[in-house]
């Protein structure tokens, strides 16, 4: 297969992924969709620099990463969107009776006020279920930082959700 | 439950998450804005291939067919004139449009008609499975948009906000096919603030005879093994005109095509060849919309 259809395959296909990794940083649908919109340009229009295709993911997920945190990182203060109230958090619990949900999405809520580099390293290992390996791919940096980010990462978590519970 | 241990199990809330209806028609447009440097669409097929995708967001179809017992007395039928268009015996029974703040709707309701010396036994339970049909769909739909409505107030959004939104529901019908003792037509309803509420009937009936018809009736005996391979002929074609379609194909966990069996969904086009249906997501990403294949009838 060429190279861009293979892009082409996969970006169709893992669309629904890359939605909630953007969501993660964005913390707004038009945010999130802007950002994947962006990607995928980018993406199109610079393939041809990806040497290996082996790489593609990661590849793909840096640019989409990028992006996010790019925007993060200008907008600062001001925002150009409205975050969202998390809304499939109703929409579950109308569904069942689920004990659990209320704390899994008090987890998930503290993942996504991570600063970005520790956010980065969470939402890729845990939520997407990549390597380290393929982490410090993603983010352009040495196994021993993500390692550490990791760490740092939980750390700060272990601290935030302590903290509600009082 | 240790700290890593949380946070996996919190993967189940961000799994969960609520995908906007608007996400692949975003992608497949993100990738269209930049022409590829192999082969470029020609416009004509982009802005079909855009059409579908929209005119898919909620397509639901409803087939009927009659037909015949045999395919030697089925290709007798298709030599005959279709009086498509002429006088089709089937009727709309009832049409209604009306408009309220939420949403504007309009359905129409067919009923097939049955002449002397037909067996009416099963048209009688289809027009009536048709009626059952499009009033569940009716209220389903003002159900869900009552559900959206409320969601969207809750949210922040205002009465003046939804309204403009102008939301449709449409329920009609087409005739496909049809010929003495052969028909074929399709019901289609669909509501265009998403996605996500098509349902599909595709019913095949001899008028004659009084029962359904099938594959078989149309492609022979080996009617499996013939449309397997002239599906999997197409859909090279297809993969090969353009560069952009995608067919699952098992990697990612999609399942795409298989075989086609008795209950595989097709209608008659107008050559009296079956033309097998595979709906949004079924075979393809949903952006690719729904895939059809016309074989040619066993002569």
């Amino acid at each position: 297969m060429e190279l861009r259809e293979e892009l082409v395959a996969f970006l169709t296909e893992n669309q629904e992924k890359f939605y909630r990794l953007a969501f993660s940083y964005m913390h707004s649908k038009d945010g999130a969709l802007d950002a994947i919109q962006n990607a995928i340009v980018r993406a199109l229009q610079h393939y041809q620099d990806l040497r290996n295709e082996a790489y593609l993911k990661t590849w793909f997920y840096r640019i989409l990463v990028n992006e996010c945190c790019t925007y993060l990182r200008k907008s600062g203060r001001e925002r150009l969107y409205e975050p969202e109230v998390l809304q499939w958090k109703q929409d579950r619990q109308q569904e069942q009776q689920d004990p659990e949900w209320e704390s899994d999405l008090e987890v998930y809520e503290r993942v996504i006020e991570l600063p970005e580099e520790k956010r980065t390293v969470v939402l890729l290992r845990f939520y997407e279920g990549l390597s380290l390996q393929e982490i410090s791919k993603v983010t352009n940096t040495s196994l021993s930082t993500v390692k550490y980010r990791l760490y740092a990462a939980l750390k700060q978590l272990k601290r935030s959700l302590t903290e509600v519970s009082q | 439950m240790n700290l890593e241990q949380k946070v996996l199990q919190s993967q189940r809330v961000y799994n969960r998450m609520e995908i906007p209806m608007e996400l692949g028609m975003m992608v497949a447009g993100a990738i269209r804005s930049v022409p590829g440097n192999i082969t470029p669409l020609p416009v004509k097929t982009k802005k079909t291939r855009w059409r579908k995708a929209v005119a898919a967001v909620a397509a639901v179809l409803l087939c009927f067919t009659a037909g015949l017992n045999a395919s030697e007395a089925f290709a007798e039928a298709v030599s005959k004139v279709p009086v498509l268009g002429d006088l089709s015996r089937v009727l709309t029974f009832r049409e209604y449009r009306w408009k309220d703040n939420d949403k504007s709707m309009h359905i129409a309701v067919p009923q097939i008609q049955t002449e002397e010396g037909e067996s009416s036994a099963l048209v009688g339970d289809i027009n009536a499975e048709i009626e059952r049909i499009v009033e569940a769909y009716k209220e389903e739909a003002e159900q869900r948009i009552a559900e959206y409505k409320e969601a969207f107030i809750a949210t922040g959004g205002t009465e003046e906000e939804f309204a403009q939104k102008n939301i449709k529901v449409n329920v009609d019908y087409s005739v496909k096919y049809e010929s003495q003792d052969c028909l074929s037509l399709v019901l289609s309803a669909d509501e265009d603030w998403s996605g996500a509420y098509g349902v599909q009937y595709y019913y095949n009936l001899d008028l004659k005879e009084g029962r359904k018809l099938t594959l078989s009736d149309l492609l022979g005996d080996d009617y499996v093994q013939t449309a397997n391979a002239e599906i999997k002929r197409q859909m090279q074609e297809r993969l090969a005109a353009d560069p952009e379609l995608v067919y699952f194909d098992g990697s990612n966990g999609m399942q795409g095509f298989t075989t086609v069996d008795e209950n595989t969904n097709f209608y008659i086009s107008q050559k009296g060849n079956p033309v097998v249906v595979f709906e949004k997501y079924a075979i393809a990403p949903g952006a690719f919309g729904v895939q059809e294949f016309e074989i040619q009838a066993q002569a």
